[in-house]
């Protein structure tokens, strides 16, 4: 046996550990901001003042939503799933990360990712899908930086000097093929033009709600939950300088959470048009997912048995977030039972569950990881134990006072919204009722999201401390025996995997079946099999462009458009969703919580004038309304130049738009938004008056209330769930 | 529901994946000595 001297790559593993400090900061940041929109909706008007209709929305509430998502999601965790890999994988395999060029090249790969998703999202360029709101450019670009991963990885593992894989380098196997997966399907969309961000996802109604929670689901099981279980099954015993205390477990643990999870995403649709077997088969493998967690929940505890956590904070870091990882997956399975399901489904009890998960589960074990790490690299202790402590316990305290109130909080807005008088009518008929109850909730919420910022910082300033004393070494000098070929390599297709070419194959395969995947899907997706109602119309060019504006705005975070069926949400909203009227909806626009009404059936229930003074003003006519202005919207002209190419695209997907409709289209959209405006100054003489006002200080430069945004957004809301209404 | 023929196969083909590389991992004796790999780790370095 001969030994070799080699180096470990500490560099990287420090670039994304400071990427991970700095965008958790900022996914922070955007989550308070948003919660404290949530109470305040006038903050945007308080900074931008009478500005707030040159700024396009820019702090919009459903966008800021969709960059707090991702910031955490991808860049906060994201990174730390980098970081502890990267010094992980050095380590367990004894060799240097494969490639140097492709660390370099997937970091800044990922943090461009990031800031551009940033540019996109402000400016409202988004898909709506949850979680996957980056169109199709970013797609690509993330589908890419995700196999410069995969090619270090999987390189640094052929190059490894210890033929055992620690369990949790298969952790991290998976969560790479997994996503990549998950990721390419869920993003199937077609781009109105290679010169534009604009796309529509190839799946319609039912089956892109179906695509997106198999996707949504998946990403909370690959990217927040298999990797970080991967660090615990390392960082764990490495601090608490005890072996797991079951290696066995760990691996049953491992084996059988990868074959169970991908199967649970229908039961963020029980209830809902999907198919009656498809949410129950969601509902049976969410149950089952239960013991595969506890398992490996209890195999983390028992490791840090007998360690003493009292004294040593990063241990008390990761005994909170492993006991979070419990709680999470045990209420898991209870919201996938239609009982609970009924009640709290569309409010904020998942809010909580995903913080849970998120804050506690993830944000405490990176926490715990963070603070390890910088004692490990720069070669000294922590600067302040006292200060770590602090840290943890406002962390505790915050992730408290964040979950306690949205679980009561759901409740009270599901009591208010099932309650029914003895003479069989609504008990609240106005939806604002619940939202005015939630209204302390949401403030007690955002003191513990403080708490919990608050805490993060005083991390900041312990780590810089500690990294003013200590001292970083590039390039760690070590030593490992060279793992003989022969000792394994005798056994069936090891010696063809062991080779390089294992590379080019997989590359190959993964290129193949993109290709595969791109050919097939379409025919798959377009000749449905849905029932179809008769009367189901696709939307007019301006509903459509309307559609858009819903989908730029992200008012899908707020508003659901899916009608239960249960009796309160009958009498309250209408005849419940039917799948059948979705086939058009390129993407689905179900949403998954309700902050405002369902708007499925919103078509006709208020005069376009109302919804004119309501975007403008929502206070005006709804006091206490908690809903953002959206002045922008009624000053900005309609970017109509791309309706044509927008139709072309969707007869390509399946909508039966004929080539009349289209040559006609601008002229369509100017009958239809003459009328609406008519119907506007029929109601609403004041807003006559006001548009001329405008039509004379403006001079050439003014643009009639026919051609801006608001129209087609009034046009789409008037639309909606008119196909099926029963006149009367 | 034709997405389901899309997402069946295409979980299934992952299970299947997976259980490849377990059932590979199996024969080229990842699992013959588990019981020292958890301890292993605690020893390199420093
Ligand atoms: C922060 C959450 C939030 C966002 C984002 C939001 N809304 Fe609302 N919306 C509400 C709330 C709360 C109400 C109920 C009170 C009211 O009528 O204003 C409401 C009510 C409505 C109503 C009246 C429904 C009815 O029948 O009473 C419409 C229409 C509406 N919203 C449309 C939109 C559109 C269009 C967007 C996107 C441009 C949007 N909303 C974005 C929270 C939101």
């Amino acid at each position: 046996m001969q030994i070799q001297k080699f180096y470990y790559d500490n560099k990287i593993v420090k670039s994304f550990l400071y990427a991970t400090i700095l965008w958790g900061i900022i996914g922070f940041i955007a989550g308070l901001t948003i919660a404290l929109l949530l109470f305040n909706p006038d903050i945007p008007e308080l900074i931008l003042g009478k500005n707030l209709k040159f700024s396009n929305g820019i702090l919009g509430f459903g966008r800021l939503r969709a960059l707090h998502t991702t910031t955490a999601i991808f860049a906060f965790i994201g990174n730390i799933i980098f970081a502890g890999s990267y010094y992980s994988l050095q380590r367990l395999l004894k060799t240097r990360m494969y490639s140097d060029f492709l660390s370099l090249l997937h970091f800044w790969g990922w943090q461009l990712f990031i800031v551009l998703s940033w540019i996109t999202f402000l400016m409202g360029i988004n898909t709506s899908k949850e979680y996957a709101e980056h169109e199709w450019p970013l797609d690509i670009m993330i589908t890419l930086v995700w196999l410069i991963y995969g090619i270090n990885m999987i390189g640094t593992i052929l190059n490894r000097r210890v033929k055992h894989l620690y369990v949790s380098i298969w952790f991290y196997i998976s969560t790479w093929t997994a996503m990549i997966m998950l990721h390419i399907l869920n993003n199937l969309e077609l781009p109105i033009s290679l010169t534009s961000f604009k796309s529509y996802s190839i799946y319609a109604g039912v089956q892109d709600a179906l695509i997106q929670w198999w996707y949504g689901h998946n990403a909370v099981a690959f990217i927040l939950t298999t990797p970080i279980l991967g660090l615990m099954y390392y960082f764990i015993p490495k601090a608490s300088g005890k072996p797991v205390f079951s290696y066995r477990l760990s691996i049953i643990h491992f084996w059988s959470l990868i074959f169970i999870y991908i199967w649970a995403g229908p039961h963020h649709l029980i209830y809902t048009s999907l198919p009656g077997w498809a949410q129950a088969l969601g509902t049976v493998f969410s149950i089952m997912l239960l013991a595969p967690s506890w398992g490996g929940m209890l195999n983390g505890l028992l490791t840090l048995r007998g360690s003493n956590v009292k004294k040593n904070p990063i241990l008390k870091f990761f005994v909170v977030s492993v006991i979070c990882y419990g709680m999470a997956t045990f209420e898991g399975p209870l919201l996938a039972t239609k009982t609970l399901n009924s009640i709290v489904h569309f409010t904020d009890w998942i809010v909580a569950h995903a913080h849970l998960g998120t804050l506690g589960w993830n944000g405490f074990m990176t926490f715990g990881i963070i603070y390890w790490l910088i004692e490990k690299l720069w070669n000294t202790k922590l600067f302040s134990l006292k200060l770590a402590n602090i840290h943890f316990w406002m962390g505790t305290l915050g992730i408290v006072l964040y979950i306690m109130p949205m679980y009561f909080g759901s409740v009270k807005q599901a009591e208010i919204l099932k309650a029914f008088k003895l003479d069989g009518t609504l008990l609240h008929k106005n939806f604002i009722d619940s939202v005015i109850a939630l209204k302390p909730f949401y403030i007690v919420r955002f003191i513990g999201g403080s708490l919990y910022l608050i805490g993060a910082f005083i991390m900041i300033y312990n780590i810089y401390k500690t990294i003013q004393k200590g001292y970083f070494i590039n390039n760690e000098m070590t030593e490992a025996p060279t793992l003989l070929k022969s000792s394994y390599h005798n056994k069936y297709f090891h010696n063809l995997l062991e080779r390089k070419p294992i590379q080019m194959t997989i590359l190959s395969l993964i290129v193949v079946a993109i290709g595969g995947i791109i050919e097939i899907i379409p025919t798959l997706v377009i000749k449905s099999n849905i029932p179809i109602i008769k009367n189901v119309k696709p939307y007019t060019p301006l509903e459509l462009e309307g559609r858009d504006i819903y989908i730029k705005e992200n008012c899908n975070s707020c508003h659901s458009q899916q009608i239960r069926p249960f009796r309160d949400e009958v009498v309250r909203y209408g005849e419940y969703s039917k799948a059948g009227e979705f086939i058009y909806d390129h993407p689905f626009l179900w949403g998954s919580k309700r902050t405002g009404p369902d708007l499925s059936r919103e078509g006709g229930k208020n005069p376009s004038s109302w919804h004119y003074k309501h975007m403008l003003n929502p206070r005006s006519t709804s006091p206490n309304s908690i809903m953002p202005k959206y002045p922008w919207l009624i000053f900005n002209e309609l970017d109509r130049s791309n309706i044509q190419n927008k139709m072309k695209t969707l007869v390509k997907l399946g909508v039966p738009y004929t080539k009349e409709e289209i040559k006609n289209a601008y002229k369509d959209m100017d009958i239809q938004s003459n009328k609406i405006v008519l119907d506007i100054y029929n109601e609403a003489t004041e807003i006559k008056k006001e548009i001329n006002i405008q039509k004379q200080q403006k001079g050439s430069k003014f643009i009639p209330l026919e051609k801006r945004e608001i129209i087609a957004l009034i046009a789409y809301l008037q639309r909606l769930g008119k196909d099926i209404k029963i006149e009367n | 529901m034709d997405v389901l023929l899309l997402m069946i196969p295409s979980s299934i083909f992952l299970g299947v994946l997976f259980l490849i590389m377990f059932i590979n991992s199996v024969y080229t004796g990842q699992f013959d000595d588990i019981d020292s790999q958890a301890i292993r780790i605690l020893l390199d370095d420093k």
